[in-house]
């Protein structure tokens, strides 16, 4: 859908299985998504219910099947700036080429958006610099505040964040609503990426504002939808075959 | 980065002539921390210990690959010094040595051993073990030496075949791994010094690891002086283990006997002194770096 707009840009999708990562999917680079892993694990889409060595253990495995880059996910921290620090180490040595850190409060909450004050945020983001052992180690922001601290204040995060050396910056939580909002703010900002999730705007609206690339949980939480209705179909097809070849078994 | 470092510190410290490298196995993080601080230059994350810390169970193969990595990641990252690897069997078969390695290797241990024990293995010390047919251990560490991505990620071989069979077939059988591809070599319960000397001779130019276990098979001699006889390697398994067990029952005797731990306090580091050790001013250093007052100056609020 992106590429017949007529524009490039950076596709990265978000992805949590082996063997979907090891078919390829997972391009050159990938979101490792905190929030499918939850659904995985938990039974939970809420994805702050995964702690921090949580998400590291299940990046170590996923880490050995692929070369490809890891977007690993830094949720908002996992609780100060000095907690910001260890787990960005952490997830370095776990094998992260990435880290995307969002300026949500900490717990991250998908349902209810609260975000954190700006000198928590780039606190967090220093610390996540300072941690890091290879400075090849992206550090990558997720600004999901524009229904809260609007266009000007999404602009002075934006500039604050490439004055402290953030070159990769991904504007999520975003709604149809704020649509002219969304076309200002990607106009003024050519490097700007978008994340496109499940409540958000969709694909259309996203390729329309042009974005340098999307991270994009909507179509993998859509697959997975549409994956379990076929496996029930499946599996109540493959019972009734069961039970029929009792009955005729029993006869 | 530090893995690299790592890897080369232990080779350089394995392949110098000058003096044998002690070893120290850690049942835990903190138990490493405080051997890195005495000036212990290289930890190993083994069996015994780490079967007893994390399970409370004898060292015989119940401690499995999960459990054994995850306790050597986190002593990698406790320390800024070597942390060599017990790989058991490999846990499996050739697929799993591969998958061994390869989870080794990216946590950051400088090397393993591998050894010829049949699953469920058990402490080289204990009686009743068993070896597989030695080609089985010869291929485990061709396809380990070729499943690293590193060649400074050294791979030990480990023979149990002295208790069960003899001391020339432990030798016969690490000749056979070392052809392999093993970069050390390590035969395990050798019973007396004369032993210890005849393996010496007949790897004058392979490194070497003695494992003085107390009160095992091999009789207890200083590092020094396995280190004239050519062992690289010296390696004290139990100590801390046993070191721990015996202060955790001495001063719970007391507590339990007299409501209290004042007669105890005499063997415990002080709440002070902990905290230093522990590095708790480091901690408080970085979470005063990211004040809000700090980071409005940094960014001109």
């Amino acid at each position: 859908m992106f590429q017949e707009r007529g524009f490039s840009m950076d596709y990265i999708p978000a992805l949590s299985d082996a063997f979907l990562i090891k078919a390829k999917l997972a391009g050159n680079r990938f979101y490792l998504d905190g929030q499918l892993i939850a659904g995985t694990l938990l039974e939970d889409d809420e994805k702050s219910l995964l702690s921090l060595s949580e998400y590291a253990n299940y990046l170590r495995y996923i880490r050995l099947t692929t070369t490809a880059q890891i977007i690993a996910d830094g949720q908002s921290g996992f609780g100060n700036p000095m907690n910001t620090y260890y787990a960005v180490q952490e997830l370095e040595r776990s094998g992260a080429n990435a880290i995307l850190l969002g300026d949500q409060t900490y717990p991250m909450n998908l349902t209810t958006l609260e975000v954190t004050s700006d000198l928590d945020f780039f606190g967090k983001i220093q610390a996540s610099l300072d941690a890091r052992e290879n400075p090849a180690t992206a550090i990558m922001a997720q600004l999901d505040g524009i229904s809260i601290y609007g266009v000007q204040g999404v602009q002075d995060r934006i500039d604050t964040l490439h004055r402290l050396g953030i070159q990769q910056i991904a504007l999520g939580a975003l709604q149809q609503a704020t649509a002219k909002q969304l076309a200002l703010i990607f106009a003024h900002n050519p490097d700007l990426g978008l994340l496109l999730q499940p409540e958000g705007i969709g694909p259309e609206m996203a390729a329309s504002l042009a974005p340098a690339f999307i991270i994009d949980t909507q179509v993998t939480l859509k697959a997975r939808t549409s994956y379990q209705a076929k496996l029930d179909q499946f599996i109540q097809a493959q019972r009734a075959i069961s039970t029929k070849e009792v009955a005729h078994e029993s006869r | 980065m530090k893995a690299d470092k790592m890897r080369q510190a232990f080779r350089q410290a394995v392949f110098q002539k000058q003096q044998a490298l002690a070893m120290i196995v850690a049942p835990d993080s903190l138990s490493a921390r405080v051997a890195e601080s005495v000036g212990f230059k290289a930890i190993f994350a083994a069996g015994y210990a780490t079967s007893a810390s994390n399970l409370g169970l004898p060292d015989r193969g119940i401690a499995d690959f999960g459990i054994m990595l995850n306790k050597c990641r986190e002593i990698v990252n406790a320390v800024n010094i070597p942390v060599f690897a017990d790989a058991d069997t490999g846990y499996g078969n050739l697929t799993n040595v591969r998958r061994t390695v390869r989870s080794y290797e990216a946590i950051g241990a400088c090397g393993l051993f591998l050894e010829d024990q049949k699953w469920p293995k058990r402490c080289g010390h204990m009686a009743g073990k068993s070896v597989e047919a030695p080609e089985v251990l010869a291929e485990k560490i061709a396809t380990a030496v070729a499943a690293r991505e590193h060649d400074d990620f050294l791979i030990m071989s480990r023979t149990d075949a002295r208790q069960v069979y003899d001391l020339d077939e432990a030798i016969r059988r690490s000749k056979l791994y070392h052809e392999a591809g093993a970069d050390m070599v390590f035969i395990e319960a050798p019973k007396s010094i004369a032993e210890l000397q005849q393996i010496a001779a007949a790897f004058p130019d392979v490194p070497l690891m003695a494992n003085m276990i107390e009160d095992g098979a091999t009789p207890s001699l200083p590092t020094q002086v396995l280190g004239q006889m050519g062992f690289s390697i010296v390696v004290h398994p139990t100590a801390l283990t046993y070191a721990q067990t015996f202060i955790d029952e001495k001063v719970l005797k007391n507590l339990k006997a007299t409501g209290t731990t004042d007669a105890a306090k005499a063997h415990m580091v002080t709440f002070d002194k902990f905290n230093q050790f522990i590095g708790l001013d480091k901690v408080n250093a970085v979470e005063a770096r990211y004040t809000p007052e700090k980071i409005a100056a940094l960014i001109g609020k």
